[in-house]
């Protein structure tokens, strides 16, 4: 009796194990191709894409072992492999065509998308990305000005790899102005939920590197515009990801930075007309006043001003999106939460959105004078 | 031979039928087929190529197969003229034909003295006296027992009373300390081998058996196996009674017993089953001894044989402690346990023993409790790192590289470029080398196997590096593992992760990080289904029991233990008061001193 139940359960895990295993995934990872970077780009042709896989290359990853910060003779420590095609896949197949090992897309963590990218596009490779079972929802996404190729191909002294350079900079909320960074599920988020449209941070090269200091706007997957970095600052304020952003006041000849601080938004529904109220509550640091004329009354005059200024920042900002009918801020999504019904009511939020009145209360704390943190 | 018949005629009148026997012995079976084939060896002595000592072996066997039977028949001859109810088993009476009986048997070996004397100088009683030569003390024989009984001057009451004579030589004669009377062959043989003395008096049913045990013993040593940093430092040697010594020393009540039972039909080993009456349930006292007595085996040489027996399953996971410190039975058998002794063995077993068991040690309990904590944690996190860190380089480096940091898998893949073995090979060549080295070390004295562990460690893992066989992660990590898997206090504990250790590795070769999951939870499950003598093997994790945890991977102060382990069910569960009175607690040292200096102004 006691064999039989045995040899059963030897039975089950036997075929647990043939079962289970994955395909046979068993694979050691030098003999696989870790992509690190992936660039998404409208091809010449029009309904296909071309897509850029960019991995360390085996030097690079020797040295990376030993210790070594700095590539070999000068070389590139990256290697692109790019595949065209209509679809993800068989833009995929036709780089796995050009290489000898396992093309693998578990350790992939950035993900770039050209502007240029047509909606139609842009969806067809985000619905295959979503499909891909060793690739998880983890990497950063940044939009690239024009071609996504391009911006790959930029090296930045301040690391090895470009996907390691935004690692380093969205894993970190102080290295930035605004915590922008957006992983992947967190765009699927936007992208499938009502009332609120993604953002993605742009990343510019330039000679030394990146700069990543606007955003890239997109109604759904229509790629809107790109705001400037003051206009991306106070994005940042609204939705309370502000950390090193600066005021500079002519008029006291002073600069009150460090501005961080929650955003709360509230929508209410007042005759039928939607009111959508940010209470924004920074704290900050004056900086730039001399000793003698550091008194109480001041420093409320400049908190004061401070604190209209980035007001009248953020309803500008908020009317040029409700203008330019996105809504990034995600005030619909704040109006289906605390109002359902007449969410509800509204066929198309974006014929509604732009109708909205919005109300920011910004109100500017200095705590600290005079010192750099 | 002595003529000791000579000396004494009277005796010899007392059995003229034997003396006519003995002028003209009448020739039994054995002694006509030793002259047949005497006779065959001396013709085949004259036939070349003929192998003679088969025959001259046959010869001697059937000389002394002739000689027991012959003592045997007198013995029985003598027994039914004196006595006619006693048995074959049973001593006569007859000094002489007890001689015969004993140099036909045993006597033929040289380490068995067998002497006969007289008790008394005028009147003088035959007695005789057997013992093993290197096992009795010859100081209490020749001092305690010969001298005195030779120059005994009361020998005409022996002879007067012939029956009550072992009475009045245990009372007055022999100062021996320990001395008790026996009848039967069989048991007098096995208190013989057992370096007791035995005295024989004639006419005297009755052996005196006098303890004269003095074995060659080595000292008690320091514990070589479970050292110990600020504990005590003795253990167990191979003597019982010193290992009883040893126990007794640390537990005086009267409530802690002894009680012995003889295992083997051949080795007839003295097992001694330790416990305190009053705390631990009496079931367990008997089941053990039940499992015991039923042990059938012809020799039992290691204690170790009997953990087998006193455990349910064939399990990997030992489930019987054995130790050779004194000081962990003793604390053991405070808190409820059972300890098995065995003769000849310096280890004793202690148990239930439950999982958490084989990961306390001495030390836990001589340093503070953070520090006890401490380490019990770091033996905990070495299991997990020994048996854990290869299978998830494994899971990691091959089935699932997607959940290791970006920096890490390249440093990982770096280090493998070149290596031709995928990271399963690496861990068999690696753990392969590492058993070698430690099955090699392990046996040699202890100067070699240092040296051969240092050869061992550097060249062996620098070459294999170098030869690009393995990559240096693999070095650092079997390096861990060898270690992490040793953390364990008690040796055997070391041993089944050694086997699991390849289980998992199957596991997460195959599944990954899921494999080793799926491993762990079919370990577990056994580990759970584990049960000794009633007490579960994973108490007090499963089934949990809150208040027993003060003492598992963390210990809590003395002074909140206040209860036993509740999986031993002891008859008293409490083991110290709880929240005692601290008398004192402020000393006035300052005012006292002042006083005294006041004094002295």
């Amino acid at each position: 009796m006691r064999f039989r139940v045995w040899s059963k359960a030897i039975t089950v895990l036997l075929g647990l194990i043939f079962l289970l295993t994955g395909c046979w995934g068993n694979l050691p990872v030098n003999n696989r191709i870790l992509v690190l970077a992936m660039g998404i780009d409208p091809a010449k042709s029009p309904n296909q894409f071309t897509v850029t896989f960019q991995s360390p290359t085996p030097s690079a990853v020797t040295n990376s072992s030993q210790g070594s910060s700095s590539g070999s003779g000068g070389q590139s420590a990256v290697f692109a492999v790019k595949g065209t095609g209509q679809s993800l896949e068989a833009a995929f197949n036709q780089a796995q065509a050009k290489v000898s090992k396992d093309l693998y897309l578990g350790q992939l963590q950035l993900l770039v998308i050209s502007n240029q990218l047509k909606p139609t596009l842009l969806k067809r490779a985000v619905t295959s990305l979503q499909s891909i079972g060793t690739l998880d929802k983890t990497p950063y996404i940044v939009v690239a000005n024009e071609s996504a190729f391009k911006m790959l191909q930029q090296t930045s002294p301040q690391a090895k790899f470009p996907s390691l350079y935004f690692i380093s900079l969205f894993g970190c909320m102080s290295c930035q102005t605004d915590a922008l960074g957006m992983r992947f599920w967190q765009y699927l988020v936007r992208i499938d939920t009502r009332g609120v449209d993604p953002y993605i941070p742009v990343a510019l090269p330039f000679s030394q590197g990146y700069r990543v200091d606007r955003i890239a706007l997109y109604r759904g997957y229509h790629y809107v515009t790109m705001l400037d970095p003051t206009q991306t600052t106070t994005f940042g304020i609204l939705q309370g990801l502000a950390h090193k952003v600066s005021l500079y006041l002519p008029k006291f000849q002073a600069t009150v930075a460090f501005l961080t601080g929650p955003s709360r938004l509230t929508t209410q529904v007042v005759n039928g007309q939607v009111h959508a109220t940010f209470n924004v509550h920074l704290t900050a640091m004056l900086m730039g006043l001399d000793s003698h004329s550091e008194t109480t009354q001041k420093i409320s005059e400049i908190s004061q001003m401070a604190s209209d200024t980035l007001a009248k920042r953020c309803v500008a900002l908020v009317r040029q999106l409700q203008h330019q009918d996105v809504d990034p801020l995600g005030i619909g999504r704040m109006l289906s939460w605390q109002h359902p019904d007449t969410f509800s009511h509204y066929a198309h939020w974006h014929q509604e959105y732009p109708k909205v009145h919005v109300i920011v209360h910004c109100v500017v704390k200095i705590t600290d004078v005079g010192t750099t943190k | 031979m002595w003529p000791f018949s000579r000396h004494k005629p009277k005796f010899d009148a007392k059995r003229p039928e034997i003396a006519q026997h003995l002028d003209e012995p009448p020739k039994s079976p054995a002694m006509k087929l030793m002259e047949t084939l005497k006779t065959s060896e001396e013709t085949l002595e004259h036939v070349t190529g003929v192998d003679l000592g088969l025959l001259k072996d046959l010869i001697t066997e059937t000389q002394t197969f002739s000689k027991r039977l012959e003592a045997l028949g007198q013995d029985l001859t003598q027994g039914k003229s004196a006595i006619p109810e006693k048995t074959l088993d049973e001593f006569s009476g007859d000094v002489e034909a007890a001689y015969d009986r004993l140099k036909s048997t045993v006597g033929q070996s040289p380490d068995i003295i067998i002497r006969r004397f007289y008790i008394g100088q005028s009147q003088q009683v035959p007695a005789l006296l057997a013992f093993v030569d290197g096992l009795a003390s010859n100081e209490m024989i020749d001092q305690d027992t010969v001298t005195l009984m030779q120059s005994y001057k009361g020998t005409k009451s022996l002879q007067q009373n012939p029956s009550t004579a072992h009475q009045i030589i245990h009372d007055s004669v022999v100062s021996v300390g320990h001395a008790t009377v026996e009848t039967k062959w069989s048991k007098l043989i096995i208190d013989l081998m057992g370096g007791n003395t035995i005295v024989f008096i004639q006419g005297c049913a009755e052996v005196l058996v006098l303890d004269t045990v003095k074995y060659p013993a080595r000292a008690i040593s320091a514990p070589m196996t479970e050292r110990a940093v600020k504990g005590p430092q003795e253990a167990f040697n191979e003597v019982i009674l010193t290992q009883m010594n040893l126990i007794r020393r640390r537990i005086k009540s009267p409530n802690l017993h002894f009680d012995p039972v003889k295992v083997g039909q051949l080795s007839q080993t003295l097992v001694v089953v330790a416990h305190v009456e009053g705390v631990t349930n009496p079931e367990l006292v008997m089941a053990v001894k039940r499992r015991l007595t039923s042990i059938q085996i012809a020799n039992l040489e290691y204690s170790n044989t009997l953990s087998e027996s006193l455990s349910n399953s064939r399990s990997l996971f030992p489930q019987v402690r054995s130790t050779e410190r004194a000081d962990i039975v003793a604390r053991d058998l405070a808190m409820g346990k059972v300890a098995i002794m065995v003769d000849n063995t310096p280890y004793a077993l202690t148990l239930p023993a439950t999982f958490i068991d084989f990961y306390q040690t001495t030390d836990d309990y001589t340093a503070s409790f953070w520090e006890a904590s401490l380490e019990r944690l770091v033996r905990l996190l070495g299991l997990f790192v020994g048996l854990l860190l290869p299978s998830l380089y494994i899971a990691l480096s091959s089935v699932d590289p997607e959940l290791l940091p970006t920096k890490l898998v390249i440093t990982i893949a770096g280090s493998r470029v070149g290596i031709p073995f995928p990271p399963i090979f690496e861990v068999i060549i690696m753990w392969t080398i590492i058993e070698i080295l430690r099955e090699a070390a392990i046996r040699l004295p202890k100067e070699l196997s240092t040296t051969l562990g240092t050869v061992g460690a550097i060249v062996v893992g620098t070459a294999v590096v170098r030869a690009a066989l393995v990559s240096d992660i693999m070095i650092v990590i079997i390096t861990l593992t060898a270690l992490g898997l040793f953390t364990s206090p008690v040796y055997e504990m070391a041993v089944p992760w050694r086997i699991l250790f390849w289980f998992i590795i199957i596991a997460a070769y195959f599944l990954g990080i899921f494999g080793i999951i799926l491993a762990l939870i079919v370990i577990l499950a056994h580990l759970a289904s584990l049960e000794n003598f009633g007490v579960p093997y994973l108490s007090p994790f499963g089934p949990l029991r809150v208040r027993d945890l003060k003492d598992s991977w963390v210990r809590f102060p003395e002074r909140n233990m206040v209860y036993r382990q509740t999986s031993l069910r002891t008859v008293s569960p409490k083991q110290r008061t709880r929240n005692p009175k601290k008398p004192m607690v402020s000393p006035q040292l300052h005012q006292t001193q002042q006083e005294h200096f006041d004094d002295e102004v």
